[in-house]
C-alpha cells in the first residue's frame, strides 16, 4: 500500500509542472506541426497563424531577444527572436513577434501576462528547447493535451524500389522480390470538423509480425552538423519530394507478405493498417 | 638693486615657462559636409568627391556609391537584398536566393533554406533564428554548412574563419574549407549564451562576450590555424539579454565592448578606458588612425540621435545632436556617410 502511495506521489509531483504550461495561441490556430516539411524547411516547432496575444509557455526569464536592426551586432536576415529561460531546464522560442514586443517584454514573464503579436506579420513559430539536453522538444508532448480521440489516419504506402519504381501498397496486389524503401504519408486529425492536422507520435512497420522499423517525432538533435530525430537518422534522408516520411528498409522473398503500419498519436489513439500480398520471383 | 635687473628675471622667468609649458590651442574637429544628395533622385555615375566606394545598406537602399563611376542605389524595400563592393545577393519571393556578380553580371540561384548574408566578402544563406547557416562561394558551390537545435546568437568573419556563438554557449569555427573546430567551452555549465564576437580581419584575435547572469569578456589569439587560445577574460559590468556591439582594434591588442552608457576600450595587459555616451548605442566607430572613436546613440526621446567623439584616451572631443536617427553611419579615411531619411550626406573630417 506504501508503495503505491509513494508511486502516486512521485506521479503527481512529475504531473504538475506538465499541468502548469499552456499553449501559446490557441491549438486551432497551428498551421504546421513539428518535422512537418515543406520547401526543403523543416518546422523545428509549432507555426501558428499570427493572434493578437501571445501567451508564455510558462514563466520565466527572458535570455535572448533580437529584431532586425541597421545597426545589430548580429546581422541576417530572418525574423525577430524572443527566448525564455524556465525553471525546469526548457527554454520557449518566439520568432516573428513584433520590434516593438521583443524590445519591451519584461526581464521577467509570468504566466498570466499577454505577449503582443505582430500584426504586420501572418504566423509566428514557437520551439521548445531542452536547454540541458541541447535538444529541441516536440510541443505536443509537454503542452496541456488536446481533446483528441481520433487515431492517426494513413493516407497512403510506397515501396520504392532499388531501380527507382514506385509501387502503392494495395491489398493482393503482386510485386517482385527485392529491396524496398518504405514510405508513408500519415496524418493525425484531431476532430473530424476541426481542419487541425498534426503528424502522429510514432509509426512501426511490421512485416509478418516482426517490427522492421520505428519513427518517433518526439525530439531533434543535431549530429554531423545536421538535425536529426532520437534514432540518429538526419531529416534531411527522412523525406521524400512530396513530403512523404521514410520508416525504413525491407527486403520481400518470394511468398506470402504481411505488412502492417502501426500509428499512435501523442493522446493515446492509435489506428493499424494491415496490407497482405503476394511477392513473385 | 636696478630695476632692469628685475624686468631682465621676469622676462627669463616668462622664456623658461614658455619652453616648460608651451602654449598650445586645442585642436578641434569639424565636419564639413561635402556632398548631399536624395536617395530617390541618384541615378547611375561616378562620385568624384568619395574618397573610396561607400556601401550603403539599410532597410530600404542598397548599393555602391564608387568615384569610378558605375555605381548603383537600388530600392531593396520589396525582400531581402545584401550588397558588397562586387555582388548582390537577394532573397526572392519564390523562396529562392540569387547571387548576383554586379560585374560581369553572372548570377547564381540557390534553392537551400536561409537567407542572403553577405560578411565583408564572403557570401553565407542563414537563418540565424532556425539555426541554419551555409557558406557558398561566389561560383555557386557549397563550402560548408552547418544546422543545429541552438540558434545563432553571434557572428563574426575574417580572411579564413568564420566563427558563430550559439544559444548553447558553444562557439564553432569553420575554415573556408570546411574545416571545422569548436573553441574549448568557456563555461561547461551549460548555463551560457554568447552575446557578441568579433574576429580581426587577419584571424588572429578574437574576442567573445558570453554568460548570462554574469557575463565574460573573453580574448584569444590564434595559436596555430583555427586553434585559439585564451589570452586574457574580464568581468562585464553589465548584463544584456541581446546581441552585444563588440569590435576587436586593429591597431592595438584591444577590444571595444558595449556597456550600459558607455564603450569600454580592454587592453589584453588589463588597462581599460571607457568612452561615455547618452541615450543608446546604435554603432560606433573607432577610427584609429585619427585616434578618434565615433559613437552613435539614440537619445531618450528617440526622435533624435546623437554623434559623441572621443579621443582614443577616452575624453570628449565634441558632440552634435542629429534630427531623426540614421540608418546608416560608415566611415571611409577621413569621410562620415550617414543616411537620415532618404538623404546621404558624407562629410570630411578634418582638424581646424
Amino acid at each position: 500500500m506504501r508503495t503505491y502511495c509513494v508511486a502516486l506521489l512521485i506521479l503527481i509531483c512529475h504531473s504538475l509542472p506538465v499541468v502548469a504550461f499552456q499553449w501559446p495561441s490557441d491549438p486551432d490556430r497551428i498551421i504546421k506541426s513539428f518535422c512537418e516539411v515543406e520547401d526543403q524547411k523543416i518546422y523545428r516547432g509549432l507555426q501558428f497563424s499570427q493572434p493578437e496575444l501571445i501567451r508564455p509557455f510558462d514563466a520565466g526569464d527572458v535570455v535572448f531577444r533580437y529584431i532586425q536592426d541597421p545597426f545589430s551586432p548580429l546581422p541576417g536576415g530572418g525574423s525577430s527572436l524572443l527566448v525564455l529561460q524556465h525553471e525546469n531546464g526548457f527554454q520557449s522560442v518566439y520568432e516573428g513577434l513584433s520590434d516593438e514586443t521583443v524590445k519591451t517584454v519584461p526581464s521577467r514573464v509570468t504566466q498570466d501576462m499577454m505577449i503582443d503579436a505582430n500584426p504586420d506579420l501572418e504566423e509566428y513559430r514557437f520551439c521548445i528547447r531542452d536547454a540541458r539536453l541541447t535538444r529541441l522538444v516536440n510541443p505536443l508532448l509537454i503542452l496541456p493535451g488536446l481533446n483528441d480521440r481520433i487515431p492517426p489516419e494513413l493516407l497512403s504506402l510506397h515501396l520504392l524500389a532499388e531501380d527507382g519504381t514506385l509501387f502503392p501498397v494495395v491489398q493482393r496486389m503482386v510485386i517482385p522480390a527485392g529491396g524496398y524503401d518504405v514510405y508513408i504519408h500519415v496524418i493525425d486529425k484531431v476532430a473530424k470538423k476541426n481542419p487541425l492536422v498534426l503528424l502522429p507520435y510514432m509509426v512501426s512497420l511490421y512485416n509478418l509480425g516482426s517490427l522492421q522499423a520505428e519513427r518517433k517525432l518526439d525530439t531533434l538533435i543535431q549530429r554531423d552538423n545536421h538535425l536529426s530525430l532520437q534514432d540518429g537518422i538526419s531529416l534531411k534522408n527522412i523525406y521524400d519530394k512530396d513530403g512523404n516520411i521514410f520508416l525504413g528498409s525491407i527486403i520481400l522473398n518470394s511468398g506470402s507478405a504481411s505488412m502492417e503500419v502501426a500509428m499512435e498519436d501523442f493522446y493515446g489513439n492509435k489506428e493499424s493498417r494491415q496490407f497482405n500480398f503476394s511477392v513473385v520471383r | 638693486m636696478k630695476k632692469s635687473f628685475f624686468l631682465f628675471l621676469i622676462f627669463l622667468f616668462f622664456v623658461l615657462y614658455y619652453f616648460l609649458f608651451p602654449l598650445t590651442a586645442d585642436k578641434e574637429h569639424i565636419w564639413l559636409p561635402q556632398l548631399v544628395l536624395n536617395l530617390e533622385e541618384i541615378h547611375d555615375g561616378a562620385f568624384a568627391i568619395l574618397e573610396d566606394s561607400v556601401l550603403v545598406q539599410t532597410a530600404e537602399y542598397s548599393g555602391v556609391l564608387s568615384p569610378e563611376g558605375g555605381s548603383v542605389i537600388s530600392n531593396s524595400s520589396s525582400g531581402i537584398k545584401k550588397y558588397s563592393f562586387s555582388h548582390s545577393f537577394e532573397y526572392t519571393a519564390l523562396n529562392k536566393s540569387v547571387l548576383k556578380n554586379r560585374i560581369n553580371n553572372r548570377y547564381f540561384v540557390f534553392e537551400e533554406p536561409g537567407y542572403p548574408l553577405i560578411l565583408g566578402d564572403r557570401f553565407f544563406l542563414a537563418d540565424l533564428s532556425a539555426s541554419i547557416i551555409r557558406e557558398v562561394s561566389s561560383s555557386g558551390g557549397t563550402l560548408w554548412s552547418w544546422e543545429g537545435v541552438s540558434p545563432i546568437t553571434a557572428i563574426s568573419s575574417a580572411d579564413m574563419n568564420t566563427i558563430f556563438g550559439t544559444l548553447d554557449g558553444k562557439v564553432h569555427i569553420f575554415r573556408k574549407d570546411g574545416k571545422q573546430e569548436i573553441l574549448d567551452n568557456p563555461d561547461n555549465s551549460g548555463d551560457s549564451i554568447v552575446y557578441g564576437i568579433s574576429l580581426s580581419p587577419d584571424n588572429n584575435f578574437l574576442a567573445i562576450v558570453y554568460g548570462r547572469k554574469e557575463q565574460y569578456l573573453l580574448l584569444y589569439r590564434e595559436k596555430s590555424p583555427m586553434e585559439y587560445v585564451e589570452t586574457g577574460k574580464f568581468l562585464l559590468d553589465s548584463h544584456f539579454t541581446r546581441p552585444i556591439k563588440v569590435e576587436v582594434s586593429l591597431r592595438e591588442s584591444s577590444v571595444w565592448v558595449e556597456q550600459e552608457g558607455k564603450i569600454r576600450r580592454y587592453r589584453e595587459d588589463g588597462e581599460v578606458t571607457d568612452y561615455p555616451f547618452e541615450g543608446s548605442l546604435l554603432t560606433m566607430i573607432p577610427d584609429e588612425s585619427n585616434e578618434i572613436v565615433y559613437i552613435l546613440s539614440t537619445l531618450p526621446s528617440a526622435v533624435s540621435s546623437l554623434v559623441t567623439a572621443c579621443s582614443l584616451e577616452g575624453n570628449l572631443l565634441f558632440s552634435d545632436k542629429i534630427k531623426g536617427i540614421p540608418s546608416h553611419f560608415k566611415m571611409n579615411n577621413s569621410q562620415l556617410t550617414l543616411i537620415e531619411g532618404n538623404e546621404i550626406i558624407v562629410f570630411h573630417i578634418g582638424e581646424y
